[in-house]
């Protein structure tokens, strides 16, 4: 549920009907709103590619995904792509991936991307971007990159939304599986 | 409708929405931790906000530098970490992981956020300034479970943690019910 409380008048009966849409739908709405996380359990093999044109993620495991009406974001079975809201509003937005380590110097990003629902792999337009995170490691490492991403944004109906990823150290890099260093979050914050 | 039925199903409803259990614990100031390379639990002494009272249970930071959550529900956890700075090494990670219902053991329990910085072998210092390192996640939790913060850093020397509110903590706040199927 979402939209603004009613506004009672004298001329309102309070009825059983009424208050349980009013108020039970209303605070059940605010209790149990829209979230997900995906996460990825088994190591990317070698497929990130090595440039610097994000390239859809992909996850394995789905911890949560729940609506107090009952919908879902996540449709089918792993691997999943992309999430699809389904009751509008702002939503955070949280993600983390673990690069590999790497043997060169190099960028490391992930993004949000709306509206694409591309398949594994597939390249991310910028003009679909509504966040991200990159850094720079100017030296040889000796552990995995981190990258994250935070946001608040307004999601409509049917939007969907997916991670970008890549690096560009000059070799493909796995991706560090684990719920803890390579996750995808959702949560509804408002209308 | 009795008076009593209003308070338990509107009342109290409304009070944990517009007030829902929240923490944010920190490391005093006054008392910076030295970290060798072992991975160490961080010392949380400190609160800014803490469980609201209203809520039966466990409240606040708790014995052993750890936030015990008054009431399960999915639970938005953020974290920074700052270490004073390190000469050249050919190591120098700094690992910051939280983790739930370990009971102050680094492996213990299940972890929730791991996160690093790292130097390099060709010797890039983190000469002249701390390291910063932030995290964010949605962690379910039931009532009673707790979250610690772990460190560690491989240097090679002795480091501080830089201590106080806007440095090192850990806050959580609820923000609804447990998903089906969680922790």
């Amino acid at each position: 549920m979402s939209g603004q409380p009613r506004t009672w008048l004298p001329s309102d009966q309070v009825t059983h009907t009424a208050f349980n849409t009013e108020v039970r739908d209303a605070l059940n709405a605010a209790y149990g709103a829209p979230a997900m996380e995906l996460s990825q359990s088994t190591t990317y093999g070698s497929t990130t590619a090595s440039g610097v044109a994000a390239t859809v993620a992909s996850f394995n495991t789905k911890y949560f995904d729940a609506s107090s009406d009952g919908s879902v974001m996540l449709s089918g079975s792993a691997p999943w792509t992309y999430m699809t809201v389904m009751v509008p509003g702002t939503y955070m937005i949280l993600a983390q991936t673990s690069f590999a380590q790497a043997s060169g110097t190099g960028q490391y990003y992930v993004g949000a991307y709306v509206d694409q629902a591309l398949a594994f792999g597939a390249t991310l337009p910028d003009t679909a971007r509504i966040g991200y995170e990159i850094i720079n490691r100017d030296r040889n490492l000796n552990s995995p990159a981190y990258v994250s991403l935070e946001l608040e944004y307004p999601l409509g109906a049917g939007n969907t939304l997916q991670l970008g990823i890549w690096q560009d150290t000059g070799a493909a890099l796995n991706i560090n599986p684990g719920a803890d260093r390579f996750y995808f979050q959702m949560f509804r914050l408002s209308d | 409708m009795t008076a009593a039925r209003l308070n338990t199903e509107l009342r109290d409803q409304f009070i944990r929405l517009y007030g829902p259990p929240r923490c944010h614990a920190y490391q005093d100031a006054a008392s910076p931790q030295s970290l060798t390379s072992s991975t160490t639990l961080v010392v949380l002494t400190l609160t800014k906000t803490s469980f609201d009272a209203s809520y039966s249970g466990p409240t606040l930071l708790a014995a052993g530098n750890r936030l015990t959550l008054p009431i399960a529900g999915l639970y938005l956890v953020t974290t920074a970490l700052q270490i004073d700075e390190a000469a050249t090494s050919t190591s120098n990670q700094r690992v910051l992981n939280i983790r739930r219902n370990s009971n102050n053991a680094p492996a213990g329990g299940t972890s929730h956020i791991l996160r690093n910085r790292a130097g390099n072998a060709s010797g890039w210092a983190f000469s002249s300034n701390p390291t910063e390192q932030t995290a964010a996640k949605l962690v379910p939790c039931n009532a009673n479970d707790h979250l610690q913060f772990f460190v560690s850093q491989n240097s090679g020397a002795t480091k501080s943690v830089l201590a106080g509110q806007q440095h090192t903590f850990l806050e959580a706040i609820w923000v609804r019910t447990l998903p089906a199927g969680t922790p």
